[in-house]
């Protein structure tokens, strides 16, 4: 863990809103992805955003990149506004933050050699020379673990794992300050996921990159991140330090969702906290919150009015009335 | 239990067998022998081509035409059903096993609703008529809790989540109350919620109706919260058997030790 820097946060995500207009029996209707969601990740600290299918965690990060535009809110990458920048300052900006996609299989270029996978990078974002981006290009494939003997192969001459490890490479080529991490160890074999994760602690601890750690696997995400955020269709519901976040969760969708996680260890196993049936539509959600219809705890009150994040400690806020005075009470005792 | 030692209710002895290519015979099942207790859960385990989605697919007859079984046997009912032809398998598949397999929504036929899916499995392996067919796929669809199940019958697969269509998956496969249930990795893909669900739901069906169950999966979590026994499989050859707790908690392998320890994230420096 590290301590942030004084120049402020590296990320710096305000109130980001994402509205998609979708035609739905015939007429158009909005339906809000992501709902306010605000983040900072400072130099050398990892921020994992977890969230099953559907919770708009990766539309998140593609708002931060702007493969997507957010509908609302603040955007500063190292102090800069993403949001407002033209193109042409936008692809200046992608020097400070870079992206690594979850499948390696259709995010790298299969016409392309791994060479010109990262030299590419370097030749739009650097003034380095020829010779100095094939240098560069074989110094990264050492930082990812791989070889010179990669550096002419086609992402179809390489393993899952290596292709993974060439995604991170590119994403590294030009010192970003910034990496978004989206699901980078979902497709890969758990002996091949441990590699990966020990590139990316090691990258991190010489860069001091800030990382936003997109995830569902929460044995990952208590591996490596120092603070925890947890997203329920479209909405921050919990965020924490990872410590808290795992010891004591205190939403009731981060209660379901950690007691979900199979154990190894029978002493890991904690009681099943079950919430009713699946996640509903986003088309579906009343005014109140979100989780009213699947909550075991839910009170009148929850449907009349969306909860905010309020803090339970310092540095552990939670959008949930109901627990949040139980919490109170427990605190006061 | 010496009186009433549990048998095997299907034992793969020796197996081994690979592919025709065009470059040559390539190996890929070597020596493999295990069997599966009666009544008990058995997760075979291993990571991407360790073989395991091979050997389920020779213990249902599925494997493609041009894999070839060089050596062993797959006993089950005194026979060695490795050696049965087309028709003779599909006197036992459907009806005495079933397999319910990973992409759910990929497995059932996109262009017949379900109800009619199910209700043709029923009649393939029952002598009933179509309208007990239809209260019997009801009634599974109940089972395996899809809600509103009638009006369900009539949807398509399309119309279902990922984790309603592998209930519908199983309701398929249990249907003709197999004696054997080959799962492969029927919760890759699902989020860790709805995983939870279907495992439970797993266990208790088997459990309930003394059905012999195997479970095809890379996650080691999954098989120390549902499993009896755990068959380890790398790079096509066994490398350790036995009850869960004892496989799981003192690996005697090296592979096992090391799969373990990945999964614990036992070999980061953080």
């Amino acid at each position: 863990m590290n301590s942030p820097k004084s120049h402020g946060p590296a990320l710096n995500v305000v109130g980001l809103r994402k509205e998609f207009r979708v035609k739905r029996g015939g007429r158009a209707r909005t339906l809000v992805a992501v709902d306010s969601v605000s983040i900072d990740v400072h130099p050398g600290e990892t921020v994992a955003l977890v969230g099953e299918s559907g919770s708009g965690k990766s539309t998140v990060a593609r708002c931060i990149v702007r493969l997507i535009d957010p509908t609302k809110g603040a955007v500063a990458v190292h102090g800069r506004d993403m949001v407002r920048m033209t193109h042409r300052e936008l692809s200046q900006a992608y020097g400070d933050v870079q992206m690594v996609f979850q499948d390696p299989n259709s995010s790298l270029n299969p016409r392309m050699t791994a060479r010109q996978i990262l030299t590419e990078p370097l030749r739009l974002h650097t003034d380095m020379n020829k010779s100095a981006r094939n240098a560069r290009a074989a110094e990264l494939l050492s930082m990812v673990g791989l070889g010179k003997e990669h550096l002419d192969r086609y992402p179809a001459e390489l393993s899952g794992g290596q292709r993974q490890r060439i995604g991170i490479a590119r994403a590294i080529a030009v010192s970003p300050k910034v990496l978004l991490l989206d699901e980078p160890t979902a497709s890969l074999d758990v002996s091949v996921r441990g590699q990966v994760l020990e590139i990316l602690h090691q990258l991190q601890q010489q860069q001091q990159m800030a990382y936003l750690f997109i995830s569902h696997d929460l044995d990952v995400v208590r591996r490596i991140s120092d603070r925890v955020m947890v997203m329920y269709l479209g909405a921050i519901v919990e965020s924490g330090s990872t410590e808290e976040i795992f010891s004591h969760p205190t939403h009731p969708y981060t209660k379901a969702l950690l007691s979900a996680v199979p154990q190894i260890d029978p002493d890991e196993r904690r009681e099943r906290f079950r919430l009713e049936g699946e996640i509903p539509s986003p088309f579906d959600v009343g005014a109140g919150c979100r989780l009213d219809n699947r909550c075991p705890l839910v009170q009148p009150s929850c449907r009349a009015e969306r909860p905010v994040l309020a803090a339970v400690s310092p540095t552990h806020e939670v959008a949930c009335p109901v627990v949040l005075n139980v919490e109170r009470i427990a605190q006061a005792v | 239990m010496t009186a009433n030692e549990p048998r095997n209710l299907l034992s793969v002895r020796g197996y081994s067998g690979g592919f025709k290519t065009p470059s040559g015979f390539k190996n890929v099942l070597d020596d493999v022998s295990f069997g599966l207790r009666e009544s008990a859960m058995t997760a075979i385990v291993g990571e991407t081509g360790s073989g395991k989605t091979l050997l389920a697919l020779s213990m249902m007859g599925l494997t493609a035409s041009t894999f070839v079984k060089t050596k062993g046997t797959i006993e089950y009912a005194g026979d060695d059903i490795s050696t049965y032809d087309d028709r003779a398998y599909r006197q036992i598949r459907g009806g005495e096993f079933a397999m319910a397999f990973q992409d759910a929504r990929a497995a059932l036929n996109p262009v017949i609703s379900v109800g009619k899916q199910l209700i043709d499995a029923c009649r393939a392996h029952r002598r009933v008529s179509a309208a007990q067919a239809r209260d019997i796929a009801e009634e599974m669809l109940r089972k395996v809790h899809v809600p509103e199940p009638a009006q369900r019958m009539r949807q398509f697969p399309h119309e279902f989540s990922g984790g309603m269509a592998q209930r519908v998956l199983l309701a398929l496969a249990l249907i003709c109350q197999p004696k054997l249930l080959i799962l492969d990795e029927p919760t890759t893909g699902l989020d860790v919620t709805i995983q939870a669900d279907i495992m439970e739901l797993i266990v208790d069906l088997v459990s309930s109706s003394g059905m012999t169950a195997c479970l095809i999966t890379h996650d080691l979590g999954v098989v120390a919260e549902t499993c009896d026994d755990v068959v380890v499989m790398f790079r096509g050859k066994v490398r350790e058997t036995g009850p869960c707790a004892q496989v799981l908690q003192h690996p005697a392998d090296h592979y096992t030790q090391q799969l373990l320890r990945s999964s614990r994230f036992e070999e980061l420096s953080a």
